[in-house]
C-alpha cells in the first residue's frame, strides 16, 4: 500500500503542508476564505527542534493501535487505510492516547481527525506531497 | 545611523486580503524581510533587505505577494542615472570595490537575436525529427590530420582521447564554494544521466562525487585549489582556466566565510581562510609556458584525458586561441563577457571582454586559415539562453556550448545577482546548511534534465527544418544564419549575410 | 539592344555596365518573357527526335531560350566573373557570387570489360530526362577517351577573352610540357549560345618545376589548376584528368552532346548530367560534370550542409569559387581518396556516413573504423539530398545520401552497368537489363573494371552496394 513518508534531510519547515492540508479538508474550494483569519487545524504537523525538522501524520499501521482503542467503533480500516467516522466519534480522546506518533487530533468540532491520505477529500493525491517545495514528503510503496 | 543614501531597490506588495499569515515567506526569507506583526495580526516587510529572489513569491500559498520596481527616482538625467548615483553612495560609504554577482546586466547587444536560421523549402525537404533519425552526437577533442593503417592495410583507429557527448551541451565551471554541495550533485546527477558532462570549477572536487568522474570536467586553476593527482585522473578531461568572461584579468575569489570544514577539506586549504586565486597563473606568462602545463596535465594522466584550455573573450581572441591550438590542447573553451559569475567587481564584469558571437566567429575563422581547426574542438559560453542560442553558436563554427547560468536558472534561481552575499535562498550560491538543503537534488536534476532534453527536441526540430539531419553538418554553416539590424563590420566579423541577401 | 551589349562584351567600365543594367531592366526583362516560349521552325523537327520520350505536359525542347536575348544576359553574366556586384539591379547574380540550388539528372554508364563505346548510349539516355533540366547546364564525361594521351593531363579549357587565353597559355607553359594543343571540336546547336573559346592541352608537368615544388605530380597538377581558376580572370580550367574528358555547357545535356560531337569519342565509362538551377547563372563553368585531375562528379542534389563542408575543404588548399554542391563534393572526394588515401568505400562511409544507431550494430572492428571515419571527418559529412555518380579513372561510384532523398537506380547487363535517376534513362538504352535494382541510401554503388581487380580497391566486388 502507499503511504506518506517523509525525509527530514528536505524537510525546510516552511509548514505549506499543514496550511495545504487544512485547505484540502476544509470542503471549501479557495484558499484565502478556508483559512484566513481562522484557526488552523491541518492532520498533518511538523515537528521541529534546532536545525531537525519533519511532518507528522498518521502512518496507516498495519496494526492500529488507535482502532483497537476506540470505544465509540469510529475507527476503521479498510484496504489499509484507517479512517475516522466522525458522527460516531465521541470525542474520548483514546486514540490519541493510544497513538504513539501523535497522529490524531482534535477538529474544530471537537471530534477527532486524522490523515486519510486525502482518499476522503476531493484532492485525489494526497495536497501536503503536491505541496511540499522539496520533496520531503513523499506518497509511495515501500 | 547617520544619513542613509540608499532607498529600497523594490517594493514588496502583500495583498493583505490574500494572505493567510501562514508565514512562509518569513520562514523562507534569509534576508528577514518578513515579520509577522503580533500587534497586528499581519505580515509585514522590511524592504530595504529585500534582493529581489522571489522565493517568498514563488512559495506563497496563495499569491499574496509580488515584488515590484520601486518608483522612488533621482530628478531624471540621461548621463547620471539613478544606478550610477547611487553606485556612488555604495562607494562613498564603502571605501571599496562594487561587488556583483552572475553575467552583466547592461544593455550590451546579444548577437544571437541578431541572427536568423533558414529552413528549406521546395529545393531540398525538411526531415521530421520524430520520423527519421536526428543526430546530436558531438566528439570533442584532437581530429586525425592523417589516416594511418597498419601493415595490413586497416585503419588504425586509436585517437586522441575524446569526449563524446550525446547533446553538444555542458555544464561550464562553477567551484563547489562558489554553489552548494547539492548544486554540484544535481550537476553531476543530470550529466550521467544525459551523457554530457559537468565542470568541477576551480574547487576541487568533493570526495562524495568522484563517483560521476565519467562525466565530471576537473578544472585546474590560477590557485590550484584541491588540484592533486587523484584529482587530475578522476574526470573524464583537465580543463586549465585561464580566464571567465565575467571577469577576464582576474582570478577567482571565495571569502574565508564560505570556507567550512568540508570546501576547506576539498580545496586543501585552512578553514575559514579566504580562497582568492591568484590573477595570472604564476607559472604561466607567456603562450610556451601554457605548453608546458598541458602537457605536465597530459603527463599526469598518461595522455588518456583531452586537455581543455579556457579563455575570456577578449580583443585579440582569434590570436591566443590560434596559440592555444598549437600548444597541444585538444580543446579550447571561450567564454563571453556576458558569462555569470559568483562575484566579480562589477566594473570588471560590465566592461572587460567581448561578447562571445563576435569571439567564436573570428576565433573558427582564424583557425580555418590557418588550416588548424582540426587541432581542437570549439567549447563556447556566455549566456547561452537558449536552444537557438546553441544552434546558432554552433552554426558559427562551434563544437558545443557551455552553459551555467541557464543550469542555475533551471535549478530555481532568479537571477536576484547577490550570489556573493552567500544568503541564496534557493540553495544554490550559499554554504548555510540550512538554506543549502533548499535543493534536493533529486529535483534540481530532473529539471536541469528536462531542460537539455527539451532544448534537444527543438535543436533537432530546427536542424531538421534546414534539412539537416546530423549535427556535424550544422558546425560552421554559417549559410544557414542570416543577420537582422547588423552593420556591415558585423556581418563581416560573424561572416554572415544580412536577411534579404 | 545589341549596340548595349556589344559595349558590355568589350569591357566598358563598371559605372556604365551598371548604368545599362539599370535602364536596360525592365525593358529586357518584358522581352524575355515575351519571347524565351516562341517555338521556332528547327524546334518542329526536333519533337520527332524526342517525342517518344515525352509524355503528355512535359515542357519541350521548343523552350530553350532563344538566341539573342540570352546573348546579352550570357556575355553579362559570364565574362567578368569576378567583378564585384553592387547596387540594385543585379537581378541574376553570377554562379560564384550566390548559392543556387539546382535539381538535375545524372545518368551513367561502364563497361567493366573496359571495352570503349561513343557518347550516343549517354545523350540517349539522359534525353529521357528532358524535364529534369532547364536548359541552364548540361555535361559529360567520358574516361579512356584519350588513350594516345594517356599519359599526359587533359586541360580542357573555356576563355571568355583572347587575353585570358595568352595569360592562361604563359601560365602552363611555365609550369608544363605542352604536348598538343587544339580548339575543342564543336558543332554548332541551335540552342547552345554564347560558347566562349574551348581549348584542349595535353601536358606534363615540367620535371624542373615539379622538382622544385616538392609536390607529387597530382598535387602540383591540381594546385596549378586551381590557381588558373582561382587568379585568371576568364580563364576556366573544366577538366584536369588523364586519358578523361569533360564536355560541358549551358543548354540541354542532349544538346551539348551534339556540340561537343561525342559520337566521335569512345570511353569505357560516360556520366552525364542536365541541370535544373532555380536561378539563371549563365556560366559554362558552373555545368556539370565538376572534375577535379582524374575525378568527375555529377550531382543532383542540395546539399544542406555545403557551408560546414566548404569552409572545412578550403582549409587545404581548395577553393570553392563556384559556390556549387557538386565543387564542394569533388574537392572532398580528392581529399579523402587521394590525399588521405581512403577508398572509396571508405569515402562513402565519411560522406554518407551511417547514423550512429547503424554503426552501433556492427560487429566491434567495423564499429571502431566507422567511428574514426566519421568522427575524424566529421565535417565531410554531407546532409540534405542528393545522389551522385562519381567518375574516376577504372569506374564509376554511384552515391546516394543516407536518407535517399533523391532517386537513384542501378541496373547490369552483361559487362555494363548503368546508373540513372530514373529507370526510364536506363531501359531506353538498355531495355532487358539483368539486373536492376534501387540501391539504399547511403550505400555505395562502386564499380571498376576487371582489369583493375586487386588494384586499389582490390577488396571491393566488381559492383558492390547491393
Amino acid at each position: 500500500m502507499k503511504r506518506i513518508y517523509v525525509n527530514e534531510q528536505w524537510c525546510l519547515a516552511c509548514h505549506l503542508c499543514e496550511y495545504y492540508c487544512a485547505y484540502a479538508n476544509s470542503g471549501l474550494l479557495d484558499m484565502v476564505q478556508a483559512l484566513k483569519d481562522k484557526p488552523l487545524h491541518p492532520r498533518i504537523q511538523v515537528e521541529q527542534k534546532g536545525t531537525v525538522s519533519f511532518a507528522v501524520n498518521c502512518r496507516h499501521c498495519s496494526e492500529p493501535l488507535c482502532l483497537k482503542s476506540c470505544i465509540a467503533g469510529a475507527i476503521s480500516q479498510k484496504d489499509g487505510l484507517i479512517v475516522i467516522d466522525q458522527d460516531k466519534c465521541v470525542g474520548c480522546y483514546s486514540c490519541i492516547m493510544a497513538c504513539p506518533y501523535g497522529a490524531l487530533m482534535p477538529s474544530e468540532s471537537g471530534v477527532m481527525q486524522k490523515c486519510e491520505l486525502c482518499a476522503t477529500n476531493s484532492h485525489g493525491l494526497p495536497v501536503c506531497v503536491q505541496g511540499c517545495p522539496n520533496q520531503a514528503i513523499v506518497y509511495e510503496e515501500r | 545611523m547617520g544619513i542613509n543614501y540608499l532607498y529600497p531597490d523594490f517594493e514588496v506588495i502583500r495583498n493583505q486580503d490574500r494572505c493567510i499569515t501562514c508565514r512562509v515567506c518569513e520562514r523562507q526569507c534569509a534576508n528577514e524581510v518578513h515579520s509577522f506583526d503580533e500587534a497586528t495580526g499581519r505580515m509585514k516587510a522590511d524592504e530595504s533587505k529585500c534582493v529581489n529572489c522571489h522565493r517568498c513569491v514563488s512559495l506563497c500559498p496563495t499569491h499574496a505577494l509580488k515584488i515590484v520596481r520601486t518608483d522612488h527616482i533621482f530628478k531624471e538625467n540621461a548621463n547620471w542615472k539613478g544606478e550610477v548615483i547611487q553606485d556612488i553612495y555604495r562607494q562613498a560609504e564603502s571605501g571599496g570595490v562594487l561587488l556583483a554577482s552572475m553575467g552583466t546586466p547592461k544593455d550590451y547587444p546579444v548577437y544571437w537575436d541578431k541572427m536568423l536560421v533558414n529552413a528549406s523549402q521546395v529545393t531540398n525537404p525538411s526531415i521530421d525529427p520524430l520520423r527519421e533519425p536526428m543526430e546530436t552526437r558531438t566528439y570533442l577533442g584532437q581530429k586525425a590530420s592523417a589516416v594511418t593503417r597498419d601493415t595490413n592495410g586497416r585503419i588504425i583507429t586509436k585517437t586522441a582521447p575524446q569526449l563524446k557527448l550525446e547533446i553538444p551541451i555542458m555544464f561550464s565551471a562553477m567551484s563547489y564554494g562558489s554553489i552548494s554541495y547539492n548544486a554540484h550533485k544535481s550537476l553531476a546527477l543530470a550529466a550521467q544521466k544525459l551523457g554530457i558532462y559537468y565542470n568541477t570549477g576551480e574547487g576541487g572536487l568533493h570526495e562524495d562525487f568522484y563517483q560521476y568522474g565519467k562525466n565530471t570536467i576537473v578544472q585546474v586553476a590560477s590557485g590550484r585549489f584541491g588540484v592533486h593527482p587523484g584529482y587530475l585522473n578522476a574526470g573524464a578531461a583537465i580543463e586549465i582556466k585561464m580566464g571567465q568572461g565575467a571577469k577576464p584579468g582576474i582570478g577567482g575569489h571565495l571569502p574565508g566565510s564560505k570556507i567550512g570544514e568540508d570546501i576547506s577539506k576539498t580545496r586543501m586549504i585552512p578553514l575559514h581562510s579566504d580562497a582568492i586565486s591568484p590573477a595570472p597563473h604564476h607559472d604561466i606568462y607567456s603562450i610556451e609556458d601554457l605548453r608546458q602545463l598541458v602537457f605536465a596535465l597530459k603527463e599526469a594522466t598518461a595522455y588518456t584525458k583531452p586537455v581543455i584550455v579556457k579563455v575570456a573573450a577578449v580583443h585579440n581572441i582569434s590570436a591566443i586561441a590560434s596559440g592555444i591550438a598549437r600548444s597541444g590542447a585538444d580543446i579550447i573553451a571561450i567564454d563571453g563577457f556576458r558569462g555569470g559569475t559568483g562575484a566579480a567587481p562589477a566594473r570588471t564584469r560590465d566592461n572587460v571582454g567581448i561578447p562571445i558571437e563576435l569571439a567564436l566567429a573570428s576565433v573558427d575563422e582564424r583557425l580555418r586559415q590557418e588550416g588548424i581547426r582540426g587541432n581542437v574542438s570549439l567549447v563556447v559560453g556566455g549566456s547561452i539562453r537558449s536552444s537557438s542560442d546553441v544552434l546558432k553558436a554552433v552554426a558559427l563554427g562551434a563544437d558545443a556550448v557551455y552553459v551555467a547560468t541557464s543550469a542555475l536558472i533551471a535549478l530555481g534561481c532568479h537571477l536576484c545577482r547577490t550570489c556573493h552575499s552567500g544568503k541564496c535562498n534557493w540553495g544554490i550560491a550559499t554554504q548555510n546548511p540550512e538554506l543549502v538543503k533548499r535543493l534536493n537534488p533529486e529535483i534540481g536534476s530532473e529539471r536541469l534534465v528536462n531542460l537539455i532534453t527539451a532544448w534537444n527536441h527543438e535543436l533537432k526540430e530546427m536542424m531538421g527544418g534546414m534539412g539537416i539531419n546530423s549535427i556535424e553538418a550544422l558546425r560552421g554553416n554559417r549559410l544557414m544564419l542570416r543577420g537582422i539590424g547588423l552593420n556591415e563590420t558585423e556581418l563581416q566579423i560573424l561572416g554572415i549575410k544580412h536577411a534579404g541577401a | 539592344m545589341l549596340a548595349y551589349s556589344n559595349c558590355i562584351l568589350h569591357g566598358a567600365d563598371a559605372k556604365i555596365m551598371l548604368l545599362t543594367l539599370l535602364l536596360l531592366y525592365v525593358p529586357l526583362s518584358t522581352y524575355l518573357q515575351k519571347h524565351l516560349t516562341i517555338p521556332s521552325p528547327r524546334d518542329k523537327q526536333m519533337h520527332f527526335r524526342y517525342d517518344k520520350a515525352y509524355s503528355i505536359g512535359q515542357r519541350r525542347p521548343s523552350e530553350v531560350p532563344r538566341m539573342r536575348e540570352v546573348s546579352v544576359m550570357g556575355a553579362f553574366f559570364s565574362y567578368p566573373r569576378r567583378r564585384p556586384m553592387n547596387g540594385y539591379h543585379q537581378k541574376t547574380p553570377l554562379e560564384g557570387e550566390v548559392r543556387i540550388p539546382s535539381g538535375c539528372a545524372i545518368s551513367g554508364i561502364i563497361s567493366r570489360s573496359g571495352n570503349r563505346f561513343s557518347g550516343r548510349e549517354a545523350i540517349s539516355s539522359i534525353a529521357v530526362m528532358h524535364d529534369r533540366s532547364n536548359g541552364l547546364g548540361g555535361g559529360f564525361a567520358g574516361y579512356g577517351i584519350y588513350p594516345e594521351y594517356a599519359d599526359f593531363y587533359a586541360l580542357h579549357v573555356f576563355y571568355y577573352s583572347s587575353e585570358a587565353k595568352r595569360s592562361c597559355e604563359e601560365f602552363l607553359e611555365e609550369h608544363f610540357d605542352l604536348i598538343n594543343l587544339s580548339k575543342i571540336p564543336t558543332t554548332k546547336q541551335h540552342a547552345i549560345t554564347d560558347e566562349p573559346l574551348i581549348w584542349r592541352y595535353f601536358v606534363t608537368p615540367l620535371p624542373t618545376k615539379l622538382a622544385s615544388s616538392q609536390l607529387d605530380e597530382k598535387e602540383y597538377t591540381s594546385r596549378c589548376v586551381i590557381k588558373v581558376n582561382k587568379e585568371i580572370d576568364g580563364a576556366y580550367v573544366f577538366s584536369s584528368g588523364k586519358n578523361m574528358g569533360v564536355f560541358k555547357a549551358v543548354g540541354y545535356p542532349e544538346d551539348v552532346g551534339e556540340f561537343y560531337r561525342l559520337d566521335d569519342y569512345e570511353g569505357y565509362s560516360w556520366t552525364v548530367h542536365g541541370r535544373y538551377p532555380t536561378n539563371t547563372p549563365g556560366w559554362w563553368g558552373g555545368a556539370h560534370p565538376f572534375s577535379l585531375l582524374d575525378y568527375s562528379v555529377v550531382h543532383n542534389g542540395e546539399i544542406s550542409s555545403y557551408d560546414a563542408n566548404r569552409r572545412f575543404i578550403e582549409m587545404f588548399g581548395y577553393a570553392c569559387t563556384l559556390m556549387t554542391d557538386t565543387e564542394v563534393i569533388t574537392y572532398m572526394i580528392d581529399y579523402l581518396n587521394r590525399k588521405q588515401g581512403l577508398s572509396f568505400e571508405e569515402v562513402a562511409h565519411v560522406i554518407a556516413a551511417p547514423f550512429w544507431s547503424t554503426i552501433e550494430g556492427k560487429s566491434q572492428e567495423e564499429r571502431e573504423v566507422y567511428t574514426y571515419l566519421r568522427n575524424t571527418f566529421a565535417s565531410m559529412l554531407i546532409t540534405g539530398p542528393f545522389s551522385i555518380i562519381l567518375g574516376f579513372s577504372g569506374g564509376l561510384m554511384a552515391l546516394n545520401d543516407r536518407l535517399k532523398l533523391r532517386s537513384l537506380v542501378a541496373a547490369e547487363k552483361d559487362d555494363r552497368v548503368y546508373l540513372a535517376s530514373e529507370e526510364a534513362a536506363i531501359r531506353v538504352i538498355c531495355p532487358e537489363p539483368d539486373r536492376l535494382w534501387y540501391p539504399s541510401g547511403g550505400k555505395p554503388v562502386i564499380v571498376t573494371l576487371d582489369s583493375q581487380q586487386g588494384g586499389q580497391d582490390g577488396h571491393q566486388l566488381p559492383v558492390s552496394g547491393l
